[in-house]
């Protein structure tokens, strides 16, 4: 294991840890208000300070923490589960139509994923209850997220399908299914865990440019995305850094699944 | 394969595109939820007698056959509705904001080019510039682009800047990879035993040949570049197509960003395609030279 993938795996589990411990850590909760305090600086009873609503700003964090980084690898299983469906049927269907299911991920992987997102989450309804909209919105990653990584399966069982092990497996008298089933699923196995912990970054900043956008996790449940849209009052952003900790945990675990994940499959790009 | 055939594979691939496109757009606005509510029912100043009138509008839709029937030739007559929120075509909306988002996607993406193949040339070139050039696009990979957009905002740097920030990690990291590929490729190791010079090899020998994977990638960050205007605009007050499209999610204006979407599937299925075309014959060449 390399110098490097030690850190992000650390990194991560700090960070798990943290998101675990939440209750712990913070146990009045997310939505408990100190109401004589509201706005208030770094102090030894709020180490992150409070927002306008007196909500201690590091139990609402750690909270986030928690949603986003339990939840992004809920979204990425279901587009890997979609994308292993996909790729694979892509592949074995007859030429035609494994063309047409080609040309269909060519027409999602065109369209930018943010625009996507924004587009089917204004066609569901906007004011639904916090947990509903947390649902949503990882749901929707899931169901959005997976044409890139269908194209790489695509390409990972046309490539074992015209292998050497395949051609003579075929030539030795195994029928269709059992070929898929016995010899070319396992291989496929180390491509679907390389686009899963490929896709759990992408999806935490995609819940997170939602959540700025104000699409995402409604109040008053946090994630990283909703609290990073309290950075939208950009004039006191400098007399107050310690707004910025949202920010630094979410830059801080992108970098280390990147970290963690490097060995895995193509290079985060 | 001819240039003339592939043109018309990649032409037709993109029409296909659209209408796949258009076909989703139009099943997202036939199938959503309070698509057949009209919005102006709730609207005190109305009678009972009008209420029922629109109720009854919203409620004798065609099915959906008919219903996409009469959406593509609204769009192919230059049609594309109107706004529920602005109450104006949305031709006209779109018109009057194209520009501004074009001419930032076009300066990000000059200033991300030009970085990112910079970069890559000189961390190929010389193990001392890969480094830095590394660490900054793994910094810029780690951030949200709406978190870009804050900080560009707060060091009072140009919107297009911004653009450039979100996709320049991606061309510098591919480009590197390729050119470390392309090192290890017998024709540069060829090279190098003849006793090339270093510049010579990098430019010549490992960088030149890339190209058409380099157009390729030109055309997929089109489409990143479009994606991240959309919270660039936002939070930039930047008055351009993500801006319109933000408020549109935010207002459920759906004819308005459904047409977003098709124009944006457009736009970037075609540059793909002209990618593809270009790619696929500097590749051609290049085999064959």
């Amino acid at each position: 294991m390399t110098a490097a993938r030690k850190l992000g795996c650390a990194g991560l589990g700090l960070l798990y840890a943290a998101g675990l411990l939440a209750d712990l850590i913070a146990p009045g909760g997310y939505a408990a208000q100190d109401r004589d305090h509201p706005s208030a600086r770094p102090t030894p009873a709020h180490w992150l300070g409070t927002d306008e609503l007196g909500r201690d700003r590091l139990a609402r964090l750690v909270h986030g923490t928690r949603v986003s980084l339990f939840l992004a690898p809920a979204a990425a299983a279901i587009a890997t589960a979609l994308a292993a469906v996909a790729g694979f049927a892509s592949a074995v269907v007859a030429r035609r139509a494994g063309q047409v299911l080609t040309l269909a991920f060519d027409v999602l992987l065109s369209l930018p994923l943010l625009f996507l997102l924004i587009t089917l989450r204004a066609a569901l309804p906007l004011q639904v209850p916090p947990w509903t909209s947390l649902l949503i919105t990882f749901t929707l990653l899931g169901l959005l997220g997976w044409p890139s990584s269908a194209r790489i399966v695509r390409a990972a069982v046309l490539s074992s399908r015209d292998s050497n092990y395949a051609l003579q497996a075929r030539a030795a008298g195994l029928v269709h299914s059992r070929l898929f089933a016995v010899h070319l699923l396992p291989h496929l196995r180390p491509v679907l865990a390389a686009q899963f912990l490929l896709l759990i970054p992408v999806f935490i900043l995609g819940e997170a440019n939602l959540g700025i956008l104000g699409l995402g996790v409604v109040e008053p449940l946090p994630s990283w995305g909703s609290l990073l849209a309290e950075l939208h009052n950009l004039d006191t952003l400098p007399s107050e850094p310690w707004r910025t900790a949202p920010a630094l945990a979410l830059l801080s675990a992108v970098l280390c699944f990147h970290l963690a994940g490097s060995r895995h499959g193509e290079s985060p790009a | 394969m001819h240039p003339a055939r592939q043109l018309l594979i990649a032409a037709l691939r993109w029409a296909s595109g659209v209408l796949v496109a258009g076909l989703l757009a139009a099943l997202l606005l036939y199938a959503a939820p309070g698509a057949t509510v009209d919005e102006r029912e709730i609207d005190p100043a109305l009678g009972e007698r009008t209420r029922a009138r629109l109720r009854a509008e919203a409620g004798a839709r065609p099915d959906f056959v008919s219903y996409y029937a009469g959406f593509l030739q609204s769009a192919l007559r230059g049609d594309l509705g109107t706004s529920r929120a602005y109450h104006l075509p949305v031709t006209q909306l779109i018109g009057e904001r194209w520009s501004l988002t074009a001419a930032a996607v076009a300066e990000g993406l000059a200033a991300a080019w030009a970085l990112g193949l910079a970069g890559a040339l000189l961390s190929a070139g010389s193990r001392w510039a890969s480094p830095p050039f590394t660490a900054f696009s793994v910094l810029l990979l780690c951030l949200p682009s709406g978190l870009l957009a804050i900080a560009f905002f707060l060091a009072r740097l140009p919107v297009a800047g911004i653009l450039a920030a979100a996709v320049f990690p991606k061309i510098y990291q591919y480009l590197r990879n390729l050119l470390d590929q392309a090192a290890r490729a017998p024709h540069c190791l060829a090279a190098r035993a003849r006793g090339i010079g270093p510049l010579r090899l990098l430019l010549l020998h490992r960088a030149w040949p890339l190209w058409p994977e380099a157009v390729t990638l030109a055309g997929v960050t089109v489409s990143t570049a479009i994606g991240a205007a959309i919270p660039t605009e936002a939070l930039c007050d930047v008055p351009g197509l993500g801006q319109l499209a933000w408020k549109s999610a935010l207002a459920r204006d759906l004819p308005l960003l459904v047409a977003l979407t098709i124009a944006v599937a457009a736009v970037t299925l075609g540059v793909n395609s002209v990618a593809s075309v270009a790619a696929a014959a500097g590749g051609g060449r290049r085999w064959r030279s």
